[in-house]
């Protein structure tokens, strides 16, 4: 793969791309996380149950 | 607070759970038959429009569009109206969408079975259908996001949110990717060449997979799967984050479909890492709808539809478990453009898209027609058939990848390939492809009992096109209030949403696709590499239409195995003027790419090309080729050179200007060279034949950088 990767090597800053996405990718997954678990756990049970709200099975 | 009444609309539903079952049952049938084709050549019958090159688009096509999409909308109509007791907001949307679909799905059944393809695999339909689509999602999309804001329920269900991603992204994957100018009424040139088409076309093909595949599905997963089990899902949590994290890392995968071909390696490296990272998002929501079921296990010894709806879910781990193995490098060498790649497809299809789709037409026919199953005995047979069946269709294609990968790449003491004839390989796989025909077969023949079932339980019931409910209107609400926490601030403000979700996937999109901009300045020239001849342009066409892409690669990897047996490995600026590019994803019969090396381990003359057009069998017994008769008996559509000429221009293709007035005497030259040689060898055929310009395109393949120097 060495003519690729020299082919590319004339981008400035290439290398950047998948460092960036990752980096932003763990950094809104983290707040993402933190907020999600620190939800109310009452209203999380009550929506979990919307399909059922309407039953008449 | 006063309530409304108001009108839930069943009609729509039970037309696209209808148009679900016929084309479930046309889209299986087809794929027997192409199956079996895959034995018997004989059965491509030596016509035109049911050869295998142009009946497998018809099939995938027909499962994921039509099967697969009806599939959808009958689940998201049913389900949507009521997680926001409300009716559809527009009933004209709603039949537009359902007749809108039905005419682009028969149009494209005719159009492909008819030689009218882009070339480009799951995007093969041509300009005309393409805007179509277009029009009939936006048609959809804004009459789902109506419903929404004119809703009685406060928070918006999981559910929905993946419908609104699917919406989104789906349409900008398919608006992206359908870049293309007309030469004709009916055909046209991608705007990408080459490496970025490649790019393009992948990251559209991944994410058909995951946002017409998976994510609609997992809404319907998350509304029938809590209703069939009659228990809340299990972490409502759980389904923000791998919501999120899911739509979020879905775009970036594509590039595993490229893994040691000519695309950059950075695109290469981040495509492997994201479809790793995929596995948690993916499991999550596994996790999410098999534990739902907790507290009711027992109720799946009895019920089908649960049944259906285990395998399903359990069918979508695998894959999702598999597909970032197979994203691996070192695994992807063996498994890409093998049988394997196949298999895992269609553990996808048939586990976790059909099995879904059953268990939700099993669940709803009776509660539309207000009574119960015909027989829950034939839906369990149909249950088992269907299990089986994906057995017998995956392991044999298992077995056939990595047999097919072990005899590519072995070498002998001498370190020379113990198998150098591609038919030997073929031949060894013959009856791990005769045990597919009987695994697909169980699953047709157990969709027909579906078929009948189902139609029984509608004879005995008593429909209800509208059905009424009641609820209270919903009041106005404002901005964040104090205390609410912010995605349950988002839950109840569906534009935001979607602006985020459409925020989500347009992150990884552009960071793929935007370099791929910049690569056409650093791509390397490389000098002895020119546009086709209008000969071979036209034979290129040739190619196209008849779909040689389905068995045939145009990609030599960087692996010795490969360059022994094909040749030079393919490099990145040899396929600058390929619109679109032809570097297939499957090895049914050898790479192509080097074809017209003379000096090349696979050079054939110009008359082996013809008889093996016309013949296949003829030159190798055990060929399942089929045969190209009619090539030989129609004409080189020479009206078209120039237009095709001046579209090329357009594209960036140095032809010298005004070549367009000129470019059918180079053709005739050409052809009529091709023609004579063929006569010295005792063949008659016309110079202005089809067979022709397909013979000047094979010849021409891979022959640029033959005496190159490149230019970095």
């Amino acid at each position: 793969m060495g003519i690729v990767t020299r082919l590319f090597n004339d981008i400035d800053g290439i290398y950047w791309f998948p460092l960036i996405s990752l980096g932003l990718f763990i950094s809104l997954f983290s707040v993402m996380v933190i907020h999600t678990l620190s939800m109310s756990k009452n209203r999380d049970q009550e929506l979990s149950r919307m399909p059922l709200d309407n039953d008449e099975q | 607070m006063e309530l409304q009444k108001f009108y839930y609309d069943n009609r729509i539903v039970k037309l696209f759970a209808y148009a679900t079952l016929f084309w479930g049952i046309v889209g299986m049938l087809v794929g027997v038959l192409i199956a079996i084709q895959l034995v018997y050549p004989a059965l491509n019958f030596n016509l035109a429009f049911t050869t295998f090159g142009r009946v497998r688009p018809v099939h995938t096509n027909a499962v994921i569009f039509a099967f697969v999409g009806n599939g959808i909308f009958t689940g998201y109509y049913y389900s949507l109206q009521r997680l926001l007791k409300t009716g559809m907001a527009s009933k004209w949307m709603s039949y537009t969408h359902f007749w809108g679909w039905q005419i682009i799905i028969v149009l494209a059944a005719v159009t492909l079975l008819a030689g009218f393809t882009s070339g480009k695999e799951y995007a093969e339909l041509e300009w005309p259908i393409d805007i179509l689509i277009a029009i009939i999602w936006v048609i959809f999309g804004w009459n789902m996001m109506w419903t929404i804001l004119k809703r009685r329920v406060r928070h918006i269900y999981v559910a929905i949110w993946f419908y609104i991603a699917t919406f989104v992204t789906v349409a900008v994957l398919h608006i992206v990717n359908s870049i293309e100018i007309p030469w004709s009424f009916m055909k046209s040139y991608p705007v990408y060449a080459g490496v970025q088409d490649a790019l393009v076309q992948w990251w559209y093909g991944h994410n058909a997979v995951a946002f017409f595949l998976t994510t609609p599905y997992l809404g319907l997963m998350y509304y029938f799967m809590p209703k069939a089990a009659n228990r809340p899902i299990y972490s409502y949590k759980l389904s923000i984050i791998h919501f999120w994290a899911l739509i979020f890392l879905y775009i970036w995968a594509g590039p595993h479909h490229l893994l040691y071909q000519s695309i950059p390696n950075w695109a290469q490296s981040l495509g492997t890492v994201f479809s790793i990272m995929l596995i948690a998002p993916s499991w999550g929501g596994m996790i999410n709808g098999l534990l739902t079921l907790r507290g009711a296990w027992d109720k799946v010894r009895e019920d089908a539809v649960l049944k259906f709806f285990v395998v399903a879910i359990t069918a979508y781990g695998m894959s999702t478990f598999e597909g970032p193995m197979l994203s691996l490098k070192s695994i992807n060498a063996i498994s890409h453009f093998t049988n394997w790649t196949v298999g895992h497809v269609h553990i996808g299809a048939l586990g976790w898209n059909g099995f879904l789709t059953f268990g939700m037409l099993y669940w709803l026919f009776p509660r539309m027609f207000k009574t119960k199953l015909y027989s829950m005995k034939l839906a369990n047979l149909h249950f088992w058939m269907g299990t089986l069946a994906i057995l017998f269709y995956s392991i044999p294609l298992y077995w056939a990848g990595w047999t097919e990968a072990s005899m590519w790449k072995q070498f002998n003491e001498a370190g020379e390939l113990v198998y150098p004839n591609f038919l030997q390989i073929v031949s060894q796989i013959m009856p791990m492809y005769v045990m597919r025909i009987f695994g697909g077969t169980l699953y047709f023949l157990g969709a027909l009992l579906m078929v009948y079932n189902i139609a029984k339980t509608v004879k005995a019931g008593s429909f209800v096109a509208m059905e009424a409910d009641e609820a209270p209107a919903l009041e106005r609400e404002g901005g964040l209030k104090s205390g609410e926490e912010i995605h349950r601030f988002l839950e109840r403000k569906p534009i935001r949403f979607m602006i985020l979700a459409i925020i989500a996937i347009l992150i990884g999109g552009i960071v793929e696709i935007v370099p791929t901009y910049l690569i056409k300045s650093n791509i390397p020239t490389i000098s002895s590499v020119k546009p086709y001849t209008p000969l071979e342009l036209q034979g290129r066409d040739i190619y196209v239409k008849e779909g040689c892409y389905n068995c045939h690669s145009q990609m030599i990897r960087p692996f010795r195995s490969e360059t022994e047996r094909y040749g030079e490995y393919s490099k990145a600026g040899e396929y600058v003027y390929d619109h679109p590019f032809q570097w297939g994803s499957k090895r049914t019969g050898p790479d192509l790419w080097r074809e017209g090396v003379k000096t090349g381990r696979n050079y054939k003359p110009d008359a082996w090309h013809y008889n093996h057009f016309m013949d296949p069998q003829k030159m190798n017994a055990t060929s399942i080729m089929p045969k190209y008769t009619w090539l030989a008996d129609l004409e080189i559509d020479i009206a078209s050179t120039p237009k095709k000429i001046r579209v090329m221009q357009t594209l960036g293709v140095p032809y010298p200007e005004g070549y367009d007035k000129i470019a059918n005497d180079d053709l005739k030259a050409q052809a009529e060279k091709i023609a004579a040689g063929l006569k010295l060898q005792g063949i008659d055929v016309g110079s202005n034949k089809q067979v022709i310009a397909l013979i000047a395109y094979m010849q021409r393949l891979g022959t640029d950088i033959s005496s190159s120097t490149e230019n970095p």
